[in-house]
């Protein structure tokens, strides 16, 4: 019997199956298809301080290998979070790790304080990534000492595992380099990459925001370079994340070195895709006589 | 109930100027679809899925078929018009509400737009059940686009179509049938049964260009008919997690096509 378990420092996760944040709603959306405490854990959407209402005009595109989304990180805010959300996902049994974001280094605070006490709360992931917002998101990750200064805050303030979520567009090696100085637990790479889609029909620009963030099987490469680097470079655990669409791709990603994977696209594109990869993962450990992700690795 | 499914293709209908109709065999365990209510069907050279309306659901021998109609716009579709009989297709659904029907109005205005056909011809369908008098508007650019020109007229009382190449019906746009239409309703008709008490008693429902839509509604609730639309959007995902499918209203509101619709009350959409 091969063991799925996987530690995320103090957090222990089922398996490494997780869904990736903005992808998978709260968790409950994907109980219509199937019990969704089968995975590993839920990443929920990013939640910031106040409701956002996300950007205007056109917000997600399809092009080949992967889909271009603009949504502007649209979400009800922490209080809706805390007042409505947070009781419907008490019959999910499975961790639940909740994305924050904020537009400064205050706002990540008090939403990482607002979140230390709950019991349901096994973990937060921060997103310093996000491609396709004006204020904070890239230009937040970009700078070095605003990263230093909040890892640091946030280490003192939130107990339980603390998860940053970095993309190709920052300097992302020495981001996990200050992260793992500071007592953070682990890195998910990658955020969608910054991109750019052109309407030639309209000769405009396709998205209102100008820029919106790549995901799919064409990002999947880069994810799995960035993991390789974050993980044998800076040597934290990594939480590997971008195009995985089938349980092959998500062994590539434990080759590389990532420790769980995050199921993001693919939810899309079949919203049963987090499931069946679990199961065909669980498979294809069995049949190769594999106790371990962790012995996946290939380095 | 099982919402994700692969189904196998009976029946692959190729109508004039690029229409296809996709007929599947229905499976019991699944909820039985409601007019205006869409399906994701997956193309195999897509990503995506993509939204496609329910343009029949029929039972012969007890057993359930459901009816697709779409147009062939991307490579999407153009993947999905070349599945054959006996293939199997991967789709999720019944996704989002349905066309609202009431007991106190038995008066109904139908007016499609183009590929708009395809979820008011259903609704039609179930208002012809439940004995509704039918006034249906179909309006498309070239008159090859026209389908199911019999049983329109079979169900509604009374058949209005305009065709933009004059080759059939009213030569012209169908927002402008509609309004004179409508006005000479109003006029000269005084005991008609649309217009009695104001209007209370029909109720209106429009799918199909957006422009098309907004000049409908401009119309039919200038006359205070209750009036619904059925919209359309870029949908990803089809469960309400991408939050991809918005629509704004008029007066900046911003709705999510697969969750708060595909069907709004106009008054949502199109009041300031």
């Amino acid at each position: 019997m091969n063991e799925l378990k996987v530690d995320i420092s103090t957090l222990r996760l089922k398996n490494p199956i997780m869904s990736a944040s903005g992808t998978f709603g709260f968790g409950y959306e994907f109980m219509e298809y199937y019990d969704t405490s089968v995975l590993g854990a839920i990443v929920c959407k990013g939640i910031s301080k106040e409701p956002r209402r996300g950007n205007y005009g056109n917000r997600i595109a399809e092009i080949d290998g992967g889909i271009i989304n603009s949504i502007g990180l649209e979400n009800p805010g922490i209080s809706e979070f805390l007042e409505k959300i947070l009781p419907m996902i008490k019959t999910i049994n499975t961790a639940y790790i909740v994305n924050i974001l904020g537009s400064d280094l205050d706002e990540y605070l008090y939403l990482a304080e607002k979140l230390s006490e709950l019991p349901r709360v096994d973990a937060i992931e921060v997103n310093i990534s996000c491609p396709n917002v004006k204020a904070g998101g890239l230009s937040f990750g970009k700078d070095i000492n605003l990263i230093k200064d909040l890892t640091r805050r946030l280490r003192d303030i939130f107990p339980k595992p603390i998860i940053i979520k970095v993309s190709p567009d920052l300097p992302y090696i020495e981001i996990a380099k200050i992260c793992r100085n500071e007592g953070i637990d682990a890195i998910t790479c990658i955020n969608t990459i910054q991109s750019l889609l052109i309407d030639v029909e309209k000769k405009t620009f396709f998205f209102n925001n100008l820029y919106g963030g790549l995901s799919g099987p064409a990002i999947k490469p880069i994810a799995l370079r960035v993991v390789y680097q974050v993980a044998k470079e800076v040597g934290i655990p990594v939480i590997g994340c971008g195009g995985i669409m089938s349980y092959k791709d998500a062994v590539e990603f434990f080759m590389a070195g990532a420790t769980a994977v995050q199921i993001g696209t693919a939810n899309f594109t079949n919203p049963l895709s987090a499931y069946e990869i679990l199961k065909d993962l669980m498979s294809y450990l069995e049949k190769n006589k594999i106790h371990s992700v962790s012995e996946l690795r290939i380095w | 109930m099982t919402k994700y499914n692969q189904l196998k293709v009976v029946h692959v209908r190729h109508y004039k100027a690029n229409y296809v109709s996709l007929t599947l065999s229905y499976d019991n365990q699944m909820e039985i679809p409601m007019p205006g209510q869409f399906f994701m069907l997956k193309p195999h050279n897509t990503l995506l899925g993509r939204p496609i309306s329910v343009h029949n659901f029929f039972r012969i021998l007890k057993k359930g078929y459901i009816e697709f109609l779409f147009k062939i716009v991307g490579k999407g579709t153009k993947n999905l018009s070349e599945l054959k009989r006996g293939d199997y297709v991967s789709l999720w659904g019944p996704i989002g509400n349905s066309f609202p029907t009431f007991e106190n109005k038995k008066t109904a205005i139908l007016v499609a737009g183009g590929r708009g056909i395809a979820p008011l011809f259903f609704l039609a369908t179930k208002l012809f059940e439940k004995r509704y008098e039918i006034h249906f508007f179909y309006g498309v650019k070239k008159s090859e686009e026209l389908i199911h020109i019999l049983r329109l007229r079979n169900m509604s009382n009374k058949l209005f179509i305009s065709t933009e190449d004059g080759k059939r019906g009213k030569k012209g746009l169908i927002t402008d049938l509609f309004k004179s239409a409508i006005n000479t309703y109003t006029s000269s008709l005084k005991d008609n049964l649309l217009f009695h008490d104001q209007g209370n008693n029909a109720v209106c429902y429009v799918c199909g260009p957006d422009i098309m839509m907004e000049k409908v509604c401009e119309v039919s609730l200038s006359h205070k008919i209750k009036t619904y639309i059925s919209l359309e959007s870029h949908i990803a995902c089809g469960s309400g997690v991408c939050l991809g499918c918005t629509v704004e209203s008029t007066g900046g509101q911003l709705f999510h096509v697969c969750k708060e619709g595909p069907v709004f009350d106009a008054e949502e959409i199109y009041c300031k």
